[in-house]
């Protein structure tokens, strides 16, 4: 019968169907081969992504002490209370993480008694952004708060006390300009840096000698790998690199030094540095208004950012090295120099003053009206005669001048170990030639020999200048920190012959202690002190002010200090700047004048 | 009495070892890996499921011998009362099933769908393959209503993977028994085209903007549930949702490739042991890709050549076996282990979408563990009885 033939259940389609399995299995095979062999470093990448995070640790950032061991920039401990989120991970969607820990937060508010300070949205981009980091909820946690929170621990798990260093200026406003300030480091930087996927974003200097030496105080980071598995549980912790701590520094500052120049400069514009000429350490560098850095570190918040920012007096601009000024007389020191050097004329060559220098249509008069006479170039330099040196300078033409304030530092950078310094403007007759499109006129050369016209200098170009004039024409690179070479950071030595310099030292001295001296004010029992005075006028909305200026060094015969000094919208340099300098060299010289009252009393 | 026991014993002497020995050293993969995958489990009990996936296979092995031991032929005459017990337990799942992870699969203990893979190899066997069995267009039929009314259960649990593992068996069976070719080969092309079309409709309605009239018509149109509709949408793009459903597939895939070519050593994989691989479903339906992760690629083909070998045993037992109930019998058992190798390996390496199916043998789950040691039980019987006597059907 046809019913019985074997036929329907054929061997064949069995062996077909073997076929096809095999072909499956095959076909597995084969994609295995692609996952396991051919993509396998990828999907190995992929695993070590998900699972193992590196966290940078932030190294304590080094110290800033003055000359004398006093803490100028300091860390503390920020007792922050912290949140660990993979701790208190919920399943499923991401918002029940978030319910979850404000939950939490609302809990830990009512136990520490603080108000919260972590909205929902903060933990939400914390979520995204830094999962395995600790959310920060609240900062600055006093004493009782952090006493209230160890008693009820063990009902919180999944928190904890995380310490982050914070920066903290001991002597406040002391120094502010020269120690800068320092902010939140920049997340992002790092990330693009290393190739880390998440870090503590550390202290990173945004100002001055934060700024200037933030490679040396930030030291450097530790890092720390974690691996966490699929429910954010932290499974291993191992330090990869221990963070090295930053270097202290010690400044050539002297905090009393500072402290003083800060006082008399309180309540105007203005900027002092005092430097020891010998070596061109800065023994104190103020500029008016101040500011607070510890307000600004690490983040200020944004009203008082704001104040800072729209402050007509701009109080975080260093003037004392960002400043431009006309110099004043204060300049005319170094055109008696050029005269004696350069100028090939005679300290003995005289002019008669009649108070009026006459140039052209336009008349420059003696301050206060006065007529010298007779007047040789230390008495010029005594009583700041405007005639006679207009005089000098049209007889021995600008290029001497130029030279000889070329040489003093004019017109470049000293090259501070600070950010921001300004070069000032030397005007050549090329430099007018180019950017005024005029021919130089003597009465530009008779402007530039008065400190006035385009000459802009910063009180440390000043300073500087002056601590050559004082040292015998060494020209010393302005140094801020403690520990260099004893004889300074030379950068060049000038060839004023002795005689000039005496010639300029006396003048100058004679402008404190010569019976028509102009810096008189400026006077101390005891020790003998070279100064010029200064005062040069500029235009605010039309309205005339002047800029106060005084240059000085002390003692005399071995110059120890250069004080330099500005006041804007003062009366006169003598006047102004004059009884502030004398109360800085108090400062400087308490010691000698103690010991010298004592000497006298017995 | 010796003697008793010896002709009790005679037909075990007959067992084919490859297929014996190919079954127990997969038992003994799986008890390692399951043991791997429960480890970072919480409590005891979870930890212990490696123990009871053992004591499983002891039982089965008892099944699988006694089976083994009684001609096959005593036992697929009353292999209708096992269908209609597998349908009432189908039916008892809908009524009493517990649920977990939102099906309803389990009842007394037991997963019926699994006993009911079984039931219908055995059922289709024996009715198609008798040698008075009609194989015109009726038989055809009605073959295909015996599969349709478990498969109409199952997918009420809802269970997707376990009736599509139905489908192929069956026609594989339909297949070898050269049953009303024409209207096969309609069939098949038929379920090609249906199946396309979902897949198209799926891929439409993820892609396109639609209106939200047409596009319920198109999901309606495709006859599955939403989150049938979501696994195929997350094969298809499977960034669509990064830590939602496409989760375990992403992680399978990384477990697997990161494994490389010789494994991160057992009880060493770090998907496996951190838990990206779900715990829930790294002892059974991702078995294999923690064996993947801690044996690489030389551990997964091992494995697969160990299926290779089983399955390709089954099928040498069918060339043997005179009569067609034990061919079938043996077609269906290896269609039906090939199906879920090849959906739970697939869906492991990202080949095929993500369904709930056990890998044989090495996948904790007991019902399933058991019923295929039963199948295998069966075949052995083929193996030993088929060539014992005269052709009886």
């Amino acid at each position: 019968m046809e019913l019985h033939e074997p036929k329907p259940l054929a061997t064949g389609r069995i062996a077909l169907l073997g076929l096809l399995f095999l072909a499956g299995l095959t076909l597995l095979g084969a994609r295995l081969y692609r996952l396991q062999v051919v993509q396998s470093a990828a999907y190995e990448q992929r695993q070590m992504r998900q699972s193992v995070r590196r966290v940078l640790l932030p190294s304590p950032r080094g110290r800033i002490l003055d000359r004398h061991g006093r803490l100028l920039a300091d860390n503390q401990p920020n007792y922050c209370l912290a949140l660990y989120l993979e701790e208190l991970r919920r399943p499923g969607r991401w918002s029940n993480t978030v319910n979850a820990v404000e939950i939490e937060l609302d809990r830990l508010a009512a136990v520490l008694q603080l108000p919260r300070a972590c909205s929902r949205h903060r933990i939400e981009s914390h979520i995204r952004q830094s999962l395995p980091l600790p959310l920060i909820a609240w900062a600055h946690l006093d004493e009782p708060a952090l006493a209230r929170l160890v008693e009820c621990r063990t009902n919180f798990p999944g928190v904890d006390v995380f310490v982050q260093p914070e920066r903290l200026y001991p002597q406040g406003r002391l120094a502010a300009h020269v120690l800068g300030y320092v902010g939140r480091g920049d997340l992002s930087e790092a990330v693009r840096a290393e190739d880390y996927h998440y870090q503590l974003p550390g202290l990173k200097g945004r100002a001055g000698l934060e700024k200037e030496y933030d490679d040396l105080l930030c030291g450097l980071p530790g890092g720390q790998l974690i691996r966490v598995d699929a429910a954010g549980y932290r499974h291993d912790e191992w330090t990869a690199r221990q963070p090295v701590p930053g270097h202290d520094l010690t400044l050539t500052l002297d905090s009393e030094i500072q402290a003083s120049l800060e006082n008399v400069l309180a309540g105007v514009c203005g900027a002092g540095v005092v430097l020891d000429p010998r070596n061109g350490d800065v023994l104190a560098m103020a500029s008016a208004p101040t500011f607070d850095p510890n307000a600004l570190s690490p983040a200020p918040s944004s009203e008082i950012w704001q104040a800072l920012i729209d402050d007509p007096e701009h109080p975080l601009i260093n003037r004392a090295l960002a400043g431009c000024y006309p110099p004043g007389s204060t300049f005319k020191p170094f055109v008696a120099l050029a005269a004696l050097t350069l100028g090939r004329m005679s300290s003995n060559t005289t002019y008669v003053c009649d108070g009026t220098f006459h140039l052209g249509n336009r008349p420059i008069h003696c301050a206060n009206g006065e007529r010298h006479g007779t007047v040789d170039m230390r008495r010029a330099l005594e009583v700041s005669c405007n005639v006679y040196f207009c005089s000098l300078a049209r007889d021995m033409g600008y290029d001497a001048i130029w030279s000889v304030a070329q040489q003093a530092g004019f017109g470049r950078r000293t090259g501070i170990d600070l950010p921001g310094e300004t070069a000032g403007l030397l005007p050549s007759t090329a430099w007018k030639q180019e950017h005024k499109k005029e021919v130089w006129s003597v009465g530009d050369t008779c402007n530039v020999a008065i400190g006035q016209g385009d000459l802009q200098v910063s009180p440390l170009q000043m300073a500087v200048a002056t601590a050559a004039l004082a040292n015998g024409g060494k020209m010393l690179r302005p140094r801020l920190l403690r520990g260099g070479d004893p004889e300074g950071d030379v950068i060049g030595r000038i060839g004023w012959p002795a005689s000039a310099i005496d010639l300029v030292q006396a003048g100058m001295q004679d402008v404190v202690s010569g019976e028509e001296g102009t810096g008189r004010r400026v006077q101390i029992a005891g020790i003998t002190i070279a100064a010029k005075t200064g005062t040069a006028q500029y235009r605010v909305d039309g309205v005339p002010k002047k800029y106060g200026w005084m240059i000085s060094f002390a003692p005399a015969e071995a110059p120890r200090v250069v004080v330099v000094m500005v006041v804007e919208e003062a009366q006169t340099g003598g006047l102004t700047v004059g009884p502030r300098l004398q109360r800085v060299l108090l400062t400087i010289f308490a010691d000698e004048i103690a010991a010298g009252g004592k000497a006298g009393a017995t | 009495m010796n003697t008793a026991v010896r002709s009790a014993m005679g037909p075990l002497r007959r067992l084919n070892g490859t297929l014996l020995t190919g079954m127990c050293l997969l038992i003994a993969v799986g008890t390692a890996f399951i043991y791997s995958a429960c480890s970072i489990r919480d409590g005891d009990k979870l930890q212990d499921l490696y123990r009871l996936h053992a004591a499983s296979a002891v039982a089965g092995l008892a099944v699988y011998l006694v089976l083994a031991c009684i001609n096959y032929r005593t036992l697929l005459r009353w292999s209708w009362i096992l269908y209609l017990g597998a349908l009432a337990l189908l039916a008892a799942v809908l009524v009493h099933g517990t649920t977990q992870m939102g099906a309803q699969r389990w009842v007394f203990g037991v997963q019926p769908s699994e006993i009911a893979k079984l039931a219908v190899i055995l059922f289709v066997a024996w009715f198609l393959g008798r040698r008075d069995s009609d194989r015109g267009a009726v038989a055809y039929v009605a073959t295909l209503g015996m599969v349709a009314v478990p498969v109409v259960l199952v997918l009420q649990q809802p269970d997707l993977g376990t009736a599509l593992v139905f489908v192929p068996t069956v026609l594989a069976m339909l297949f070898t028994a050269n049953v009303a070719p024409r209207v096969f080969w309609l069939t098949l092309a038929t379920g090609a085209v249906v199946l396309a079309l979902v897949v198209a409709a799926i891929a439409v309605v993820e892609t396109r903007k639609l209106p939200a009239r047409v596009e319920a018509r198109l999901r309606q149109a495709t006859c599955l549930t939403d989150y049938q509709q979501d696994r195929i949408a997350n094969f298809l793009f499977p960034e669509r949702s990064p830590h939602g459903g496409a989760w375990n597939k992403r992680q399978s895939e990384i477990a697997v490739g990161s494994g490389g070519v010789w494994g991160k050593g057992y009880r060493k994989g770090d998907q496996n042991l951190l838990g990206y691989l779900p715990p829930s479903v790294s002892s059974n339906d991702f078995i294999f890709s923690v064996l993947a992760e801690e044996a690489g690629f030389a551990g997964s083909l091992v494995v697969l050549g160990l299926y290779a070998l089983v399955i390709g045993s089954v099928l040498a037992v069918a060339f043997a076996c005179p009569d067609g109930v034990g061919k079938l019998l043996c077609v269906g058992v290896a269609a039906m282990m090939f199906c879920h190798v090849f959906v739970n390996i697939a869906m492991t390496v990202g080949l095929l979408p993500v369904t709930g199916l056990p890998l044989p043998f090495i996948s904790y789950g007991r019902t399933c563990l058991l019923t295929m040691m039963a199948a295998l039980g069966f075949v052995q019987s083929v193996a030993i009885h088929g060539r014992e006597s005269a052709p009886c059907f």
